[in-house]
């Protein structure tokens, strides 16, 4: 099974003070990880938070994710927004004074496909400033397609980096293919997608092993696709339907250390964390090491015109903030909240078009 | 084994030498023997009937265990630089070239523009290149994608002995690459290496501070020693620095306690 | 004395000079006293190996370098 694996999965001397920073044994407290991150996080970023608000475009999946609302197994009901639908959807989420937003699907269906994504793309970057998307893993040239359909950015997480775990958690679908999804990075950025974001589902297996897994593949990405903008999340598992039990319980601290971990391994890469974690937690964590926050998420279908219809979500979202409370808490830290920080005139494939990596 | 790859050539000598600047060409041989360096870089110059020791072709080829990498210097364009790597080949049959092109023959600041053109030509016929640059990390990824060998950025100026000025660039390019980086110019003692070790570069090549030395050879028994302790460090793991950032007041107390 | 009429002027490394008419590359090598040097050889900025010196004649107003490895960084 490990012969498949790509050699960058492999231990490097360069990541001997990442390992060290992640375990709680180590000589850096929690405190002195804090200080540094917050640092180098406002030498880099400043006082800024870059916001953006995910809208999920359709929930049909033919994956079995054990962990996962939207699994083919579950009872959810299923939709998908047309395009009539995704243009009020996006005006509403526009009211709310967002303009980078992030589309969301399951795996690849006939009920959402390609095709359906470009036009969705389309739809979205005629409303918004920043269109990223969260779907299934595409081709080199599905992915070119799609950034010249206006899509800056794709967010793909691994999941668990663990790989008889994943085994065992995607009992069936598309997504069973742990290599291909651990290629698809690299062939969103060489199709000329802007920024990738990467991640793990924390409770999935061992975090430490996950964390370190992660910043193995970032690196790799950050040293062949060195043009490349590149993020990571920090996803704790959520109650969802479907009532998964995760086998490792991520605590507060332990999330903390691992996110000023990468910050300091990683001064240039944005970290993201999402309504799923608590208000208290984001606003802690605010300043201390994460750029970029999601707001007044909803995780169903159409839930940006229907606010009543919030059961059944993907997941259930724990910080229910409105984006001006959200704010206000935010410009109390001292730190502006960017609802605009690209200029949509950029948007479009990465220019020159990078060449693949000489081997 | 912890060896340097370049190409299909491994080597266990992480330090490079040069040859210019030594009091003699038997001072050179020995010190080259002392260093236990395994490659060695060479220039191409004119040959005078008047100075026929100048010729070091037939010295070094004897010397067991020794590859040579000629350079370009004295090029000030790539197309200089293209057919002085044509001409080293013919002469030394290594497909190593060190790309080195200074149009200002006061400061010997590498031009990056000719550089990456020259170095462009060269790894599509098959030179391992090693192209002598600013401290530029895109320029080194520039290079890497043009096929380049290895990059060989400088610490400081060529023989001004400032040592690694150029430490956040090197920090950045290592970082960032995916072929060896070779720190090349401005290294004046041991430590320097050492500390371009630990950094992470993956050999360092030392030319005055080792020929202008008061004893050369044990100079470079120094060095030698310097960069495989800072290769072995490097490997090990560093132990941080306490104290870098310290917050005035706890920054995480909104974690409530651990459980 | 050769016949002046017998000798061509030639550019050798930069600095004029005579050989006899006819020479050729490996004869110049010979006149200069380089035998047993290894040297790359140029006529005319083009590069001659030594396999083809002996076979390569030449003609009044040429270029020639001959190039050795000397030390450098």
């Amino acid at each position: 099974m490990n012969a498949t694996l790509p050699e960058w999965l492999n231990p490097s001397p360069d990541e001997t003070r990442f390992r060290e920073m992640l375990s709680p044994e180590s000589s850096w407290t929690l405190e002195r990880l804090a200080a540094e991150s917050r640092a180098i996080t406002l030498r880099r970023f400043g006082r800024t938070m870059t916001l953006y608000a995910p809208l999920y475009l359709s929930n049909h999946c033919p994956s079995g994710c054990a962990y996962c609302g939207f699994a083919s197994d579950r009872t959810t009901p299923r939709s998908r927004l047309e395009q009539d639908e995704l243009h009020t959807e996006l005006a509403a989420m526009k009211n709310l004074g967002i303009s980078d937003v992030l589309l969301l699907t399951g795996e690849r269906t006939r009920n959402a496909d390609f095709d359906y994504l470009r036009r969705s793309v389309e739809t979205a970057a005629s409303h918004m400033q920043r269109v990223s998307i969260e779907a299934f893993p595409m081709s080199t040239e599905e992915y070119r397609e799609l950034a010249r359909a206006g899509c800056t950015g794709i967010t793909i997480y691994q999941e668990t980096y663990d790989r008889e775990q994943y085994a065992r958690l995607h009992r069936w679908g598309p997504k069973k293919d742990y290599a291909e999804r651990l290629d698809t990075p690299s062939r969103a950025l060489e199709g000329g997608i802007k920024t990738a974001g990467l991640g793990v589902l924390l409770g999935l297996a061992d975090p430490q092993q996950d964390a370190l897994m992660l910043y193995r593949h970032i690196r790799h990405l950050g040293r062949t696709w060195w043009r490349a903008g590149l993020s990571i999340s920090f996803p704790r598992i959520r109650p969802q339907t479907g009532g998964y039990q995760p086998p490792f319980s991520v605590s507060d601290h332990q999330l903390a250390r691992m996110i000023f971990a990468f910050r300091i391994a990683l001064p240039d890469v944005e970290l993201v964390l999402s309504t799923r974690e608590s208000p208290a937690f984001r606003d802690g964590m605010a300043g201390l090491g994460i750029t970029r926050m999601s707001i007044a998420s909803r995780t169903t279908v159409g839930g940006y015109t229907e606010p009543e219809n919030n059961k059944n979500g993907q997941f259930h979202i724990h910080d229910d903030r409105s984006t001006e409370k959200f704010c206000k808490a935010l410009k109390a830290k001292q730190i502006e909240p960017v609802f605009k920080n690209w200029e949509h005139a950029y948007n479009g494939p990465s220019s020159p078009e990078p060449a693949p990596p000489a081997t | 084994m912890d060896s340097l790859q370049i190409g299909t050539y491994t080597f266990s000598s992480r330090l490079i030498l040069g040859t210019g600047k030594f009091s003699s060409a038997q001072v050179m041989l020995e010190t080259l023997r002392a260093s236990g360096t395994q490659l060695v870089t060479v220039a191409l110059r004119r040959f005078n009937r008047e100075r026929p020791g100048d010729d070091l072709f037939t010295p070094l080829s004897t010397m067991a265990g020794i590859t040579l990498m000629p350079n370009t210097s004295g090029a000030s364009t790539a197309a200089e630089a293209v057919q002085a790597a044509r001409i080293a080949r013919e002469l030394s049959g290594s497909p190593f070239i060190k790309v080195e092109i200074h149009p200002n023959p006061q400061h010997l600041m590498p031009d990056p523009i000719e550089t990456y053109e020259a170095s462009k030509i060269l790894a599509k016929e098959g030179f391992l290149v090693m192209p002598y640059i600013p401290a530029d990390p895109v320029l080194a990824k520039r290079l890497e994608e043009a096929g380049c060998a290895s990059v060989m950025p400088l610490g400081s100026a060529i023989g001004s002995g400032q040592g690694l000025a150029t430490a956040e660039m090197l920090r950045i390019i290592i970082r960032e690459s995916n072929i060896p980086v070779i720190v090349d110019a401005g290294l004046r003692s041991p430590s320097e290496a050492a500390l371009a070790m630990e950094t992470g570069c993956s050999a360092v090549l030392v030319n005055s501070a080792v020929a202008v030395a008061g004893n050369p050879p044990a100079m470079a028994e120094a060095f030698a020693g310097a960069v495989e302790a800072g290769r072995k460090a490097f490997r090990a793991g560093i132990m941080e620095k306490s104290g870098t950032a310290v917050a005035t007041s706890p920054l995480t107390t909104f974690l409530g306690p651990a459980s | 004395m050769p016949d002046q009429q017998n000798m061509i002027t030639i550019q050798l490394n930069g600095e004029p000079g005579t050989l006899p008419e006819g020479s050729s590359l490996e004869d110049l090598l010979a006149i200069i006293g380089s035998e047993g040097k290894t040297m790359a050889t140029l006529v005319n900025d083009l590069i001659v190996r030594p396999e083809n010196r002996a076979g390569c004649t030449i003609q009044a107003g040429d270029r020639i370098e001959l190039l050795i490895f000397a030390g450098g960084g």
